[in-house]
């Protein structure tokens, strides 16, 4: 009965979404910024010198060495070039990272829900998340052996406490009568949990999940550095010891390509996940 | 029917001091009612609202539904709250299916009967949409949709439009009144409006300083227009309630 003033309310709404989209000019920002980096690292080399190779040296090692390299096995690391390393590293940052998101998001939304899962987990996060996780990396060599493992392992624990701590700001930041009008709808703890508290974080949750994404890359590879079989960080500490920068840069660069796309990736399923957002909102 | 029996609410600030929300309050309200709860800021309107739906715990006496204590939240109460408490990640739809969901009714009934109630609030073309892409008045009709949907027969409303515009406003005061008599369900309705009071209730509660204060049969005839309300009675009626708000000599809380 009252159509007709809904419809005059949403008008603006109408005009909104039919506004063409303009090209952006953040495009060429963005190249322009790539094009900086490059010249930087270019003048980088002209003022230190061979220890510093420039880019088309650094870019020359990695498309040489990537699929299949005589040089790479001569040095004994296993054939193939780059390419298994790479995937060996990818897996391990994924797969921790995905993992230690999953328990991480599980405790925080938990202990924002219930006081005594927030009372047991309040030490041990207060505990781990102040640990060096650096410093930390040798003793799960140690404990779980120079093995993807523990690899995994330390990259899903560094994921926990990060995605425990930004699951448990978002329930903070969202308002009480949103659990509490769902309670007086009929929901229980379970639906309010995963109706209500999930949902809603999920914003924040995208933010942990890129803190913790991008530092998985580098804990990765640093665990590698310590000793492993496989992976990128074996890649660069192997060819250190024959003091050939170029190849060392060339796997910092498929793992920094890598990282990239990844992230990239990430931004474009936040962007699915949370359409229903007002926009500016985050 | 309702049934409030020496109600008290007594909160501890952090500083220790003691702050008696609801000062031992008994009333009854009887099933298809529309009781306005007016009183100043601060003086226990929320708190009670809040108790009835169960979002808050009594420190003595005792509130039962049917014959029943409330000791919790419950289907056969539903709130529409000031805040805007529509759901922003689900859609128009979902929300209003929401309480339906929550006591486990199948998923065709469910899109029915939120349909139906979509159409009633006149929001039957935005099912699809995001509350996002909603006005304020439009969410608010959503959130009263969902309360109608959950099929509670007490309806607890605390302020719903106070952050509207007038016009707005009178519109969903107009579309409560239709919703009301066309269901017969209890709507009990936290106002701080005389206007709104007059508009649309048949009784008013005035609490003051966590007690009732008055109990005033609002006895005009419908529609409350601008006449009505400016008839003897309905001046009487106000004049009544604004010496109940007036300037005191003590305010419990916050003024
Ligand atoms: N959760 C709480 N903790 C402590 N004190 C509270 C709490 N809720 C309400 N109070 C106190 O109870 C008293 C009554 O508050 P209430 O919210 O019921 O007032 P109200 O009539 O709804 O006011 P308003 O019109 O401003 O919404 C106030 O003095 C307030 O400080
Ligand atoms: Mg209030």
């Amino acid at each position: 009965m009252t159509d007709i003033d809904a419809t005059r309310d949403a008008m603006p709404v109408a005009d909104k979404a039919t506004a063409p989209a303009r090209p952006s000019p953040e495009i060429w920002w963005t190249l322009g910024g790539i094009a900086l980096f490059f010249i930087v690292w270019t003048l980088g080399h002209l003022v230190i010198g061979r220890y510093l190779p420039p880019p088309w040296q650094v870019i020359a090692a990695a498309v040489t060495h990537f699929f299949d390299s005589r040089y790479f096995v001569g040095l004994g690391l296993p054939p193939g070039g780059y390419w298994p390393h790479l995937v060996s590293t990818t897996y391990t940052a994924l797969l921790g990272c995905a993992v230690g998101a999953v328990i991480g998001t599980l405790t925080g939304l938990g202990s924002a829900h219930s006081n005594v899962i927030h009372q047991i987990t309040r030490p041990i996060v207060a505990i781990l998340g102040t640990v060096p996780i650096l410093v930390a990396a040798p003793f799960f060599l140690i404990w779980f052996g120079v093995s993807e493992n523990s690899k995994i392992i330390l990259v899903a624990f560094y994921s926990a406490v990060v995605l425990h701590l930004y699951a448990l700001r978002a329930v903070e930041h969202l308002h009480p009568s949103f659990a509490e009008s769902a309670s007086t709808l009929g929901a229980g703890p379970w639906m309010i949990f995963h109706r209500v508290s999930l949902p809603g974080s999920v914003p924040e949750l995208f933010g942990g999940l890129r803190a913790a994404l991008g530092a998985a890359w580098g804990l990765a590879a640093i665990t590698e550095l310590l000793g492993t079989d496989r992976g990128i960080g074996r890649v660069i500490i192997t060819t250190w010891g024959v003091q050939d920068i170029a190849s060392m840069m060339g796997g910092l660069l498929l793992l920094a390509l890598i990282a990239v796309i990844a992230d990239a990736l990430l931004m474009l399923a936040r962007r699915a996940a949370t359409r229903w957002m007002p926009e500016g909102a985050l | 029917m309702i049934s409030i029996t020496n109600a008290s609410c007594v909160f501890r600030h952090a500083s220790g001091r003691e702050v008696r929300a609801l000062d031992r309050i008994s009333s009854t309200i009887g099933d298809g009612e529309f009781v306005c709860l007016l009183g100043r800021s601060g003086h226990g309107k929320s708190t009670l609202l809040r108790s009835l739906a169960g979002l808050n715990t009594l420190t003595a006496g005792e509130i039962a539904v049917d014959g029943r204590p409330v000791k919790g939240p419950g289907i056969d109460r539903g709130m529409v709250f000031q805040e805007d408490t529509v759901f922003p990640w689900m859609t128009v739809q979902a929300n209003v299916e929401f309480g339906l969901l929550a006591q486990g009714i199948p998923a065709a009934e469910r899109q029915g009967v939120a349909r139906e109630w979509l159409d009633k609030v006149g929001l039957g073309r935005f099912g699809d949409s995001w509350p996002k892409e909603l006005s304020g008045g439009m969410r608010k009709r959503v959130a009263i949709a969902t309360a109608f949907a959950g099929g509670a027969p007490i309806l607890l409303m605390d302020e719903p439009f106070g952050p509207l515009d007038y016009v707005t406003r009178r519109d969903l005061q107009n579309l409560l009144i239709d919703l009301w008599r066309s269901t017969g369900r209890t709507i009990i309705f936290v106002t701080h409006d005389i206007e709104e009071a007059l508009v649309l209730a048949e009784r008013a509660l005035v609490l003051r300083a966590g007690r009732i204060v008055d109990d005033i049969r609002v006895d005009l005839t419908r529609p409350r227009d601008e006449e009505e309300r400016a008839s003897p009675r309905g001046i009487a009626i106000s004049k009544t309630i604004l010496g109940h708000l007036e300037l005191e000599q003590h305010t419990p809380g916050a003024a």
